[in-house]
């Protein structure tokens, strides 16, 4: 085990408890600031632990994470984090590897909801993706077991109701939810959400950031042109939403409607109730994505579930977004 | 017409609503039915043939037979492609 870990950090959400300890302080601190999580003060254990460790040393690398043999290997793909970046999964029971070459690594053992991740100094990679990817999206994993499945989808709270848009990529989801956000509903994510079957079902988030390209700045919502981004990485602009006035975040909320989009290029959005078989060629590709068969099948079934269980739309969506947030706000009160 | 459909057993399934949603777990793909379309898939057995069960189908709803033929030989052609049914 490390011995140098010296920051740790207690949050808790919707009754789970997390604890993170990292050995870097500017880590630690940017990793707080990414995530918007209740601090929990004195907790005597934690449900979920996540230690991040940062090191220049591939030896040290190996000493903290040390990856099964390539008999285990599961996935291997090519990512973007500003450079390629070769990201390889290896499975073993209930324990994940992800070696993500000259970036990091991750492990994750499910059965005890921990995980450790490294990240390599000066990999060239923004600290914005530590955060995502080492942060972010290891304890969204680790909250897979407290009943919570991932779903691609931003989500807003309208009088109270949960609200999931959803669809491919660039399909407007962000867009979407920024509309509502600058009328003074709050968010919940832009592009992440944890679902968990409830009555009604419960959503969950974990961090305020949401970005927004910047062609959906300079087309719908000007006034974000004079907020200084988080950061800003190619087109994409991101906020934290609570440093930013008048906007509000939430990190759960019930969901009553769940919305897909089609863009019409018209001025005026309208809102259609659709069959929720409707809605599955959006919302199945972006969240159930290219796994084993058998959590393929669990998958589907929690999301049919979820769909028997939420009333669905279809949003034609037009360019006037004040005119699309009171849309929405009609559903919600009729 | 006359050839009898067969449920492939990979496939998963749900009724929602009227409608249906299949799932091929093996490739990924989903496949999504309308409420007729969805009818038709309830009736296949491994039995009753495409004509037969068209002949159902026009118990059930308003239509004519040449309109949902065409519909249900559309249908059956795209899920014949997608592995989610063969024939005995």
């Amino acid at each position: 085990m490390p011995q140098d870990v010296m920051i740790i950090k207690n949050y808790e959400v919707d009754n789970i408890s997390i604890r993170l300890t990292n050995d870097s302080h500017s880590w630690a601190n940017s990793l707080s600031s990414y995530l918007s999580l209740p601090e929990n003060c004195l907790p005597k254990t934690a449900d979920i632990n996540l230690s991040l460790h940062e090191t220049d040393s591939y030896e040290k690398l190996d000493e903290l994470i040390n990856l099964p043999g390539i008999d285990f290997i599961y996935s291997e793909r090519e990512i973007f984090l500003g450079r390629p970046i070769n990201h390889r999964t290896y499975k073993v029971d209930l324990q994940v590897w992800i070696d993500l070459s000259g970036f990091g690594r991750s492990w994750i053992d499910l059965k005890n909801c921990r995980a450790r991740a490294v990240r390599l100094k000066e990999a060239g990679v923004s600290p914005l993706y530590s955060n995502m990817i080492f942060g972010h999206h290891n304890l969204m994993t680790l909250l897979s077991r407290a009943g919570y499945s991932s779903v691609h989808a931003s989500c807003i709270q309208v009088g109270g109701k949960g609200i999931i848009f959803t669809g491919k990529s660039g399909s407007g989801k962000s867009t979407a939810a920024y509309s509502m956000l600058r009328k003074g509903h709050p968010i919940l994510a832009d592009d992440l959400i944890q679902l968990k079957k409830a009555k009604p079902y419960k959503a969950l988030s974990i961090s305020d950031i949401f970005k927004i390209r910047q062609t959906a700045i300079k087309n719908f919502f000007p006034e974000l042109r004079a907020v200084k981004p988080l950061h800003s990485i190619k087109e994409d602009n991101y906020y934290k939403v609570t440093k930013i006035k008048n906007l509000s975040y939430i990190n759960n909320t019930e969901v009553e409607f769940l919305i897909i989009f089609e863009r019409t290029g018209s001025r005026k959005s309208s809102l259609e109730k659709v069959n929720p078989s409707q809605v599955v060629g959006d919302l199945f590709p972006v969240t159930i994505g290219d796994t084993e068969p058998a959590v393929m099948e669990r998958k589907f079934n929690f999301l049919i579930d979820f769909l028997e269980n939420v009333r669905c739309y279809r949003a034609y969506m037009g360019t006037d977004m004040d005119y699309f947030a009171s849309c929405i706000e009609n559903l919600v009160s009729r | 017409m006359n050839r009898i459909p067969i449920r492939s057993k990979e496939i998963i399934w749900r009724n929602l609503e009227g409608e249906a949603v299949l799932l091929n777990p093996q490739t990924g793909k989903y496949f999504g039915i309308n409420e007729v379309g969805c009818s038709f898939w309830e009736k296949v057995d491994g039995k009753k043939s495409i004509a037969d069960i068209i002949d159902l189908l026009l118990n059930e709803y308003d239509v004519e037979r040449k309109t949902l033929e065409n519909d249900i030989n559309e249908l059956v052609a795209a899920m014949e492609k997608q592995n989610i049914v063969i024939y005995s």
